[in-house]
């Protein structure tokens, strides 16, 4: 750490990213990644995909609507809960591992509760 | 604002260390003098003259006059700054502020849409590429910028710095007895064996002693109211000549006693005979007789 000011720079660049998504998006987000594990055991039994996953998850919360927006979970439970999923990668290219899929679907019942299509 | 700045800047890295090192060179000789001066320290000397059978020792106080021969010189101290590190910083520094300023003038070249492939942790899209073109630039200027003046100070400082200075020298020194006054006073002799003789007065700045005198005084040196005097070799030489001729001339020229010495310590007949010539230097020293009959005896030996 001789020279510790030139990592602030790289700080700045790392805190560095773009606009808010929106709640639309940011659900669309996370029923992607679910989808994407949805071979994951007690992925089906929890949450009823379906034959085709993300249109009946989307339809059944409401994320595909341009307005929509949290309520209940609120944005800021739903990206804690979403934290998890992330481990694999930011970007949906990846599927996350079923162990954080699994713990999505363990730590998170409000959030598992919004994507069955019912309140928690 | 900007010129604000770029002094902020420039005094930040003005502090930045050079290597010095300095070496001194003797310039020509500019002029030479002499400084004389009187140390003030009043000193007894004493000049002894010879006129058989009697010794003058003469008395003055001189003082101690200086003599200083001095030499002014030019001096040249010659000082080279340099830094091992002005080259890479320069060079570093002059990349990285290259490509940061690239990034940043042509910022408006990358498309300013975030990425909407990845949400981050909070929720926010990717950074647009435009975002992260100004986010670089903006960093390596920050890194390269103070490296690249840095180095440029450092190379501007670098150099070769001559400084003259006039440097005195004193490249002799001479102390001689000078402004002598004749001087009486209380003549101790002294440094002799058995009681010292008794004190003596001058008359007229000189002490004057008979050869019979010389003979029966043991003494080396002289003090003048309690201070000693200095002698010079010469003077010291004839009061030794004058005392051995003392007791040399003081016995009558026996011939026969001569002669049978001559025959049982030939040695130390030839030493008389050596010590003998050296009393022809005092004038009026009756020394012929002796010397005669030594080389006589001498000359039947050999």
């Amino acid at each position: 750490m001789k020279h510790p000011f030139i990592l602030w720079p790289l700080c700045c660049l790392a805190a560095c990213s773009g606009p808010p998504a929106p709640d639309a998006a940011l659900c669309q987000d996370v029923v992607t990644r679910l989808c994407l594990s949805s071979a994951c055991p007690g992925v089906s039994a929890q949450l009823s995909p379906g034959l085709d996953c993300e249109a009946t998850l989307l339809e059944r919360t409401g994320c595909e609507a341009e307005d929509f927006a949290f309520s209940t979970p609120t944005r800021e439970r739903f990206l804690t809960c979403r934290e998890p999923l992330l481990r694999q990668g930011i970007t949906t290219q990846q599927a996350p591992a079923c162990s954080d899929t699994l713990e999505f679907l363990s730590e998170c019942q409000d959030v598992v509760g919004f994507f069955r299509g019912g309140q928690p | 604002m900007r010129r604000a700045g770029a002094a902020v800047l420039v005094l930040a890295v003005g502090c930045a260390p050079l290597d010095v090192e300095r070496r001194t060179e003797r310039g020509p000789v500019l002029r030479t003098y002499t400084q004389e001066k009187a140390l003030g320290e009043r000193q007894p000397f004493a000049d002894i003259q010879a006129q058989w059978p009697e010794l003058t020792v003469s008395f003055t106080t001189a003082d101690i006059c200086r003599t200083e021969h001095h030499e002014e010189y030019a001096e040249e101290i010659i000082s080279t700054y340099s830094s091992r590190g002005a080259a890479p910083s320069v060079s570093t520094g002059g990349a990285l502020t290259a490509v940061g300023g690239f990034l940043l003038v042509g910022r408006t070249l990358f498309s300013d849409k975030p990425r909407l492939m990845a949400i981050d942790r909070t929720g926010h899209y990717g950074a647009s590429n435009r975002e992260l073109a100004t986010g670089w630039g903006t960093a390596l200027l920050i890194l390269g910028v103070p490296a690249l003046v840095t180095g440029i100070v450092e190379l501007s400082r670098s150099g070769e710095k001559r400084e003259t200075r006039k440097m005195d020298e004193m490249v002799a020194l001479r102390e001689v007895p000078c402004q002598a006054q004749p001087a009486d006073g209380v003549v101790e002799l002294a440094g002799g064996h058995g009681p010292p003789p008794p004190a003596r007065m001058t008359s007229n700045a000189a002490l004057r002693l008979t050869a019979d005198e010389v003979r029966g005084l043991s003494f080396t040196g002289l003090l003048l109211d309690g201070t000693p005097v200095l002698l010079d070799e010469e003077d010291r030489d004839r009061l030794e000549t004058f005392r051995t001729c003392a007791i040399l001339l003081s016995a009558p020229v026996n011939p026969e006693a001569l002669a049978r010495e001559a025959k049982e310590h030939p040695e130390r007949l030839r030493m008389r005979r050596g010590l003998a010539r050296t009393c022809t230097t005092l004038p009026g020293a009756p020394v012929r007789p002796l010397l005669d009959a030594l080389d006589s005896i001498l000359a039947n030996e050999e």
